[in-house]
């Protein structure tokens, strides 16, 4: 056994080592000398101990990780990630359902509010009324008039609008229940979500349906219904 | 597990590990070379001797470990690639100038090892965990001559490249 308190033989070992002739053996007991030396070393030594020091920052610990075998699998299959869409609609179903559900009750009620109290004039904006299903009632002599309530209103129906958003998990079974309440004779609505937007089919009994895309404004603080196939 | 056992796993496994890592990198799109990710696969493997006998083939833990070694690769790729912003530009080299401040060894040490080909890296790596020139050669489709020509190599350049870095300190 070399004995490597010895200066002389611990120079022929480093030696030996650059060289790549020493054994494993020899190689750990060089690299325990440099990694406890206490004493003043030499120049050589301290170039010998930064040698030891750069290989041992080698070493890596790995752990091994069934998730990352799957990963693997997945991509190789041409599969999409798992997380994200599943992730999005989970919040996005009751949210839509709440807004669906406001939205039919809100635009008919206040429709029928505004032809009894103010048969004027109303110009809603088109992201909130369905072109088709409530025609815009249009007064040529009370333009002004009008003006005022396309302001008034939508901003009103956004506050109520955020009040049905916080009733979440709502059935359709139960929008339906509510559109025939306001006199919509709807038989059914049909949810399907595409993406980040999820697009509603109303089915009136009169069986002209219509269909509508909500998507989420602001991270999902409001909502926005636009008509399609009209 | 004994040195010949290793030798045999390694040998039988190889061209399985090659496929895979070939196919996956080709898949991926990825220019990254699979004899690397074999090598790693390998090394790792020996790492895991103690725990062997926990696993009744070794074979599928091989190929276990090859897709966590493409995962790895597949990151680490990414990151490398990912546009750094302003901010993170300027965390960057504060944090690079705090290093050179107070570790000066550190960062020789970093320099030196970044200067050395991936294989002589891989095969100091090997060496320091304890690995025979034969398991090596093995680990690296090498024959044990070259192996430890390329282990001196390897060894002096970076007792060269730390000499200088401290001479320059």
């Amino acid at each position: 056994m070399t004995n490597i308190n010895d200066i002389t033989k611990r120079r022929q070992l480093a030696e030996k080592y650059l060289n790549a002739e020493t054994t494993v053996e020899e190689e750990h007991m060089l690299h325990d000398f440099y990694s406890q030396a206490e004493a003043p070393l030499t120049l050589e030594d301290k170039d010998m101990q930064l040698l030891m020091d750069a290989t041992d920052r080698l070493k890596d610990n790995f752990i091994l990780s069934d998730e990352k075998a799957e990963e693997f699998d997945r991509l190789m299959d041409g599969k999409p990630e798992r997380h994200g869409k599943t992730i999005s609609l989970y919040w996005f179903i009751p949210a839509a359902a709440a807004a669906v559900i406001a939205f039919f009750l809100l635009t008919t009620s206040q429709e029928q509010q505004m032809i009894e109290q103010n048969p004027v004039a109303m110009a809603v904006p088109e992201d909130i009324t369905p072109q088709k299903e409530e025609p815009q009632r249009v007064s040529e002599d009370t333009d002004n008039a009008s003006h005022a309530d396309a302001i008034s209103k939508p901003r009103k129906t956004a506050h109520r609008h955020k009040r049905k958003e916080a009733n979440a998990g709502i059935h359709v079974a139960e929008m339906t229940e509510a559109a025939n309440y306001q006199n919509e004779q709807v038989e059914s609505y049909q949810l399907r979500p595409a993406g980040d937007v999820m697009i509603v089919t109303k089915m009136p009994k009169d069986g002209l349906s219509s269909s509508y895309i909500i998507y989420a404004n602001d991270e999902g603080h409001s909502y926005r219904v636009m008509p399609i196939n009209m | 597990m004994e040195s010949q056992d290793f030798q045999n796993i390694a040998t039988s496994v190889r061209p399985k590990l090659m496929n895979l890592c070939r196919s996956f990198f080709d898949k991926q799109e990825l220019a990254y070379d699979a004899e690397d990710a074999v090598q790693e696969t390998l090394l790792r493997l020996w790492q895991m001797q103690d725990r062997l006998s926990d696993y009744q083939k070794p074979e599928a833990l091989a190929m276990l470990i090859a897709k966590n070694v493409c995962i790895d690769i597949l990151k680490l790729n990414k990151e490398q690639h990912e546009p750094l912003d302003e901010t993170s530009n300027i965390i960057g080299n504060v944090q690079a100038d705090q290093s050179m401040i107070t570790h000066d060894t550190e960062q020789i040490i970093s320099n030196a090892l970044a200067k050395l080909p991936r294989t002589q890296q891989r095969m100091l790596m090997m060496r320091a965990e304890g690995m025979s020139m034969v398991e090596i050669a093995t680990t690296c489709n090498a024959t044990p001559t070259s192996t430890k020509t390329m282990i001196c190599a390897a060894r002096k350049k970076m007792m060269e490249i730390l000499k200088i870095g401290r001479n320059k300190k």
